[in-house]
């Protein structure tokens, strides 16, 4: 109710209750006179009357007075507060800087100068608050803008993504080179338009880089180079990928450069193709000059010093001519080859585009296999020259399904190409050397290629009986260090490791002829029973003995709590980077439907098996597959050694450690080990999973009983 | 009239001109160049074995790259184009107009669900589909690439209203018009999610689902800068699942939620998005819910069965969850009179504003707003829960509420007196009200429903009262049919 109708109200209340008094008590006097039967007294009503009368008055003076107070209060105050409510509603909703000029009685005293000085002051607070907002967002954009403009200067395709791999910022060259038209890029990742694990692995290795140190005196800093593909595959693209650090040399981002390099070789291409149409214009003079010859030849009637002379002089033009030619088209290759950007790349991600390539043109299966190497060299020609021999041999022998692998050498990165049937003779493989290759620059030839990677290759049979075409490699020159962070302390769950023996034919069943998936967790501590979870969770599968890289598993995933700073340090991972990544219990599932059937294998299994058994219950899905552990089997196989934590374990098996505890490379590096203990548990009569089993058992019990003394 | 806006609900599909000749890469330029000829045509797409698109030769490219330059024998692949801008068939023709002429083209080829080639549009062709001063407008509401793009969509979108009502295009089909391209932006942005989703690990959808909107959104008769009101109509699973699966959903639903939000679709103040899980059910779970807000009819089932009625799917694989969930609203109503009385009786205070004596009934509580009419409660609402009770009672499926009421006429509920009348009430309120959403937003106002009765002429506020007066004969109409009560 306003202020107004309220005193009104309340002033009227009073006078009729005055009023009421009034009457009332004169209504008693009347009653009184009544009741002492008065009546007949004349006097006493005319007394009663004069009272009445006086009362009357009376009760006409209380309603004037109190309609004149009412009048004063209305003026001076009800009205006021009125046009003090409204005059503030105006200046809450449309105007704050007008100011309440009011010029009536002034009953309420320095309430409107104060009203006013207050309003003042919360307009000029609200007027400077809008400045600096507007100050500071005028900065943010005006640095956006110079940005923007230096990214569209740019020649390179520049993006810029957080931890998640969403782009924040690119220029309008990184649209045209990844083959964006043009959909909206809000909250997008990077790996719709790219190849994923490229850019995760050279992420990972800066991680590394950075987490130990390293960045400070590496000769790249903080960047590395990497070649990755369009997702369609159709254009392989040179990257370079730099992290942003912020507080603490904690990565928040990365800023990645592409190239089309399919577009620069092509245009180099045109370049060489003027060059050699060059060279082919000389062709015609020489050709001049050997007809001249000729012509001399057949005029026996010269004068046969002059004819001698001028014979010289033919000669010696020509072949100065033709030393030119040569040397022209040396040139032109020398030009294409000492183009050619020789970075360092690891194996698999080559070696998938090749599967990809011939998956999408033909029906050549490839398998890749193996764990993935480092090598150095030029990794447009490589994947050419591994998709053009695989073309050729499956021409040759008629071969539909074919592994490709690298493997590490003492000096060498061998990248093999096996299939089950016979070695190629030296014969028919030389027979390729001078073919060109589809699709390279300049008419390319496969002995250009492998003479630029100082690289000759050659058929033979391998142990396992497969044929295979070895092409050797360079290793690459800035191999990632093996990690000088501690290793995860060895866990036992005893309980957990007897596990209920396999059933009958599994139990019976060759160990290399079963599947194995070999994973590995990292996690935000040690205790899984004190809160810790998984964050990371990576696995790969071995078929045959073959370890298949291009079937992996890789997830990161959300704690739903904080990383604890210590644990970041072994793995790099931050909350920023799990941040929008699914929970434990949507990616166990998909773990799980990667599985299958297969036996887990894992290093101090014990401790990855308790995390995957505590959220059972929550994800709804139970891993009641075989587990076998490298730790156990190390211990079974090498027991004269206490060193068996996986960093030892590598090297004594010589397997090449890169990326060291990211689940990833823990369980490649994992999977490796496990693929070359098979060959010695044979040799120790171990043959079957069930005999497996029964000799990891013997050493949980031996370590049990260790412990009770 | 209505060739003006129906450019938007055209598909690439139905435009596009068989696929030009192809040319495998390793074909040469006199090859392709014959083929080209051999077609009439004027251009050879160049393709690998999956029928994928590898570049492009145009005529253009003919008479600069090839004749006279390079040899006959050239293979295609080194001097086509690589860059080739391509289009999806299921894709609108709109947007397919606003690209060639952003990118300058004038062939845009077309591919199906794998990418492969299967017709090109013609800039000519497309264009023959939409008038001049329409093609600008697409220029604007086909902003690509961005975040900030899709806002600017947002804000043409105000423009584009602006225009087609100074061009005296009736109301209801600028907005059938504006709800299609908020409907669209809502198919494009859960495309995205789901993609993002997907490459952080999440996984694809693990059952197929449907996206809704309700509200305003369902019916078609969006105004300017409707809020969200939507939701998930999700397949069955077995329970076990449910941690996974709503794990998913739930994601799912705050990344779109924001998402909408950013691009300029405010959330709901009602929380009526697909965050709330009242809003987020398997299709059993819908049927449950129905059945519990028929069953219990209190006041909150009321109103948010009100909310729900008007549903319409914007997303989704499988027609069929939405087509299910609209044939057991049907049946279930037709069935429940008792229902249909007790959602008259929520709404039976939603009166018509006019007073007594014939004069408008203003705003009271909102000084800013004092004297002006609230054309959404006080004249539409009512004739939309009027209608939509009438064909909820009939087993219309329509939800528009122009469509439902040919429907009822169609069905002999409305007389073709009533039908005309109503419909004149509904497309001249719905033109004063976007007629001033789209002066407040150049006035930079706040966007509403509210309009003074002075700004109106003499003639208009005579139509506008006898609007309302139609519209409260339909509601004691539906009061005496849903009630018995003739007062």
């Amino acid at each position: 109710m306003k202020p107004r109708l309220f005193f009104t109200l309340a002033f009227s209340v009073i006078t009729l209750m005055i009023l009421m008094v009034l009457l009332v008590t004169l209504w008693l006097g009347f009653e009184d006179l009544i009741h002492h039967e008065n009546l007949a007294n004349p006097e006493s009503i005319a007394l009663w009357e004069y009272v009445a009368q006086y009362g009357v008055s009376a009760g006409f003076f209380v309603i004037t007075i109190l309609f004149a107070v009412w009048l004063l209060f209305d003026e001076g105050v009800a009205k006021p507060l009125n046009y003090l409510t409204r005059e503030l509603q105006t200046i809450l909703r449309v105007n704050p800087h007008q100011e309440i000029l009011y010029e009536g009685p002034q009953q309420l005293g320095l309430l409107f100068p104060t009203i006013n000085i207050l309003c003042q002051r919360l307009a000029n607070q609200e007027q400077a608050m809008l400045q600096a907002t507007n100050a500071a967002t005028a900065r943010v954009e005006e640095q956006k803008r110079r940005l923007e403009a230096i990214l569209m200067d740019l020649q390179e395709g520049v993006v810029v993504c957080n931890l998640n791999n969403q782009v924040l910022l690119y220029n309008q060259l990184a649209l045209k080179i990844l083959q964006v038209t043009g959909e909206l890029g809000l909250g997008r990742s990077l790996f719709t338009l790219v190849t994923r694990e490229p850019i995760s692995n050279a992420f990972r290795r800066l991680r590394l880089r950075v987490a130990e140190g390293r960045h400070r005196h590496h000769p790249q800093g903080t960047t590395a180079r990497l070649v990755c593909a369009t997702t369609d595959g159709h254009h392989t693209l040179h990257a370079q990928m730099s992290l942003i650090l912020g507080d603490e040399e904690t990565p928040t981002g990365y800023v990645i450069t592409f190239n089309d390099i399919t577009e620069e070789l092509a245009a180099l291409g045109k370049r060489d193709r003027l060059l050699r149409q060059a060279t082919e214009g000389l062709r015609a003079p020489i050709a001049n000059l050997c007809a001249a010859t000729e012509t001399q030849a057949a005029n026996p009637d010269m004068d046969p010093t002059a004819r001698l002379a001028f014979e010289e002089v033919i000669f010696k033009e020509s072949a100065t001519l033709s030393e030119t030619v040569n040397r022209l088209c040396q040139e032109y290759r020398d030009v294409i080859t000492g183009y050619w950007p020789m970075t360092d790349d690891l194996s698999a991600t080559l070696l998938e585009m090749v599967a990809l390539r011939l998956r999408e043109t033909s029906n050549i299966e490839v398998t890749v296999v193996h764990l993935p190497q480092w090598l150095h060299g030029d990794s447009h020609s490589i994947i050419l020259l591994n998709e053009y021999l695989i073309r050729r041999i499956n021409d040759h022998t008629g071969v539909m399904a074919f592994d490709i692998g690298a493997e590490a050498g003492r000096r060498q990165v061998y990248i093999d190409i096996a299939w089950s049937g016979e070695p190629l003779p030296a014969s028919v493989l030389d027979g390729w050397l001078d073919d060109p290759l589809p699709g390279a620059p300049g008419g390319l030839t496969v002995r250009d290629v492998l003479d630029h990677h100082k690289s000759e290759m050659w058929s033979d049979r391998r142990i396992d009986d497969l044929a295979r075409v070895r092409v050797p490699m360079l290793p690459a020159r800035d191999l990632p260090t093996v990690s000088d962070l501690p290793a995860r302390p060895e866990f036992y769950d005893f309980a957990l490791l007897q596990q209920a023996p396999p059933g009958d034919d599994l139990a019976a069943r060759p160990l290399k002829s079963l599947d194995y998936v070999v994973f590995d967790t990292e996690t935000t501590g040690l205790k899984p029973s004190e809160g810790d979870e998984i964050i990371s969770i990576a696995g790969v599968r071995i078929v045959q003995g073959r370890i298949l890289t291009g079937e992996i598993f890789d997830r990161q995933v959300n704690p739903g709590r904080l990383i604890p700073k210590e644990s970041t340090r072994f793995h790099g991972i931050t909350d920023e980077m799990v941040n929008g990544k699914p929970p434990v219990h949507l990616v166990l599932p998909q773990f799980h439907q990667f599985v299958g059937d297969a036996v887990l294998v894992a290093h101090n299994a014990a401790f990855d098996m308790k995390f995957l058994k505590l959220k059972e219950a929550e994800s709804g899905v139970v891993f009641a597959n075989s587990v076998l552990d490298t730790l156990l089997l190390s211990v079974f196989l090498h027991d004269h050694t206490q060193e068996h934590n996986l960093d030892a374990i590598a090297a004594r098996f010589g397997v090449q450690v890169s990326a060291r505890h990211t689940a990833l490379g823990d369980a490649l590096v994992t999977a490796g080990v496990f693929v070359r203990m098979l060959e010695l548990l044979e040799d120790m009569d171990v043959n079957t999973l069930g005999q497996a089993i029964a000799a990891s058992s013997s050493i949980v019990e031996i370590r049990a009983q260790q412990r009770q003394f | 009239m209505r060739s003006q806006t129906a450019i938007f609900n055209k598909l690439v599909r139905d435009f596009m001109r068989d696929c030009p000749p192809t040319a495998p890469a390793s074909a040469t330029c006199a090859e392709t160049v014959e083929r080209m000829v051999a077609a009439n045509a004027s251009s050879v797409i160049v393709t690998d074995p999956g029928n994928r698109i590898l570049g492009i030769v145009t005529e253009q490219d003919v008479a600069r790259r090839i004749a006279f330059k390079v040899s006959p024998e050239t293979p295609v692949e080194t001097v086509m184009t690589r860059r080739v801008l391509t289009i999806p068939a299921g894709e609108y023709l709109y947007h397919a107009i606003g690209r060639m002429r952003r990118y300058n083209l004038r062939h845009l080829p077309v591919l199906d669900e794998n990418r492969a080639v299967i017709g090109i549009l013609n800039l000519h062709d497309a264009l023959s589909a939409a008038s001049a001063q329409m093609v600008q407008q697409i220029d604007l509401i086909t902003h690509e690439g961005t975040l900030e793009g899709l806002q600017k969509v947002k804000t043409a979108q105000v423009e584009l209203a602006a225009e087609l009502l100074d061009d005296g295009l009736p109301a209801p089909e600028i907005q059938a018009l504006l709800t299609h391209i908020n409907n669209d932006i809502y198919r494009r942005v859960t495309n995205l999610c789901i993609a993002g989703l997907d490459t952080e690990g999440w996984g694809a959808p693990p059952v197929e689902f449907s996206v809704i909107v309700m509200g305003s959104g369902g019916r078609g008769e969006n105004f300017i800068f409707p809020d969200q009101d939507n939701g998930f109509i999700i397949a069955d699973y077995p329970d076990e699942d449910h941690n996974r699966i709503d794990g998913y959903f739930m994601e799912l639903a705050s990344r779109l939620v924001a998402a909408l939000d950013t691009v300029g679709l405010p959330l709901c103040r009602g929380y009526c998005m697909a965050v709330n899980p009242m809003w987020r059910k398997t299709l059993a779970q819908w049927f449950r819910q129905l059945d519990g807000w028929g069953r219990k009819r209190n006041r909150i089932a009321l109103q948010l069965s009100d909310i729900f009625f008007d549903f319409q799917p914007v997303w989704g694989q499988n027609r069929e969850l939405a087509r299910a969930l609209r044939a057991h609203i049907t049946t279930m109503l037709r069935q429940d009179r008792a229902f249909l009385r007790a959602m008259y009786e929520e709404i039976s205070d939603h009166n018509v504003g006019l007073g007594l004596f014939g004069g408008f009934v203003t705003e009271k509580e909102d000084p800013y707003y004092r004297g002006q009419v609230n054309l959404k409660h006080h004249a539409l609402l009512p004739l939309v829960e009027a209608v939509r009770l009438l064909s909820l009672r009939e087993g219309v499926e329509q939800t528009g509420t122009l469509a439902r009421m040919d429907a009822l006429h169609d069905l002999g509920v409305l007389d073709a007196n009533a039908r005309e009348e109503l419909r004149s009430a509904f497309v001249q309120i719905a033109n004063l009200v976007l007629r001033q959403q789209v002066a407040d937003f150049r006035t930079g106002r706040k966007v509403t429903y509210f309009v003074h009765p002075d700004s109106l002429t003499k003639r208009a506020r005579e139509h506008l009262a006898e609007a309302m007066k139609a519209i409260d004969r339909l509601r004691n109409r539906v009061r005496a049919e849903l009630t018995g009560n003739l007062g």
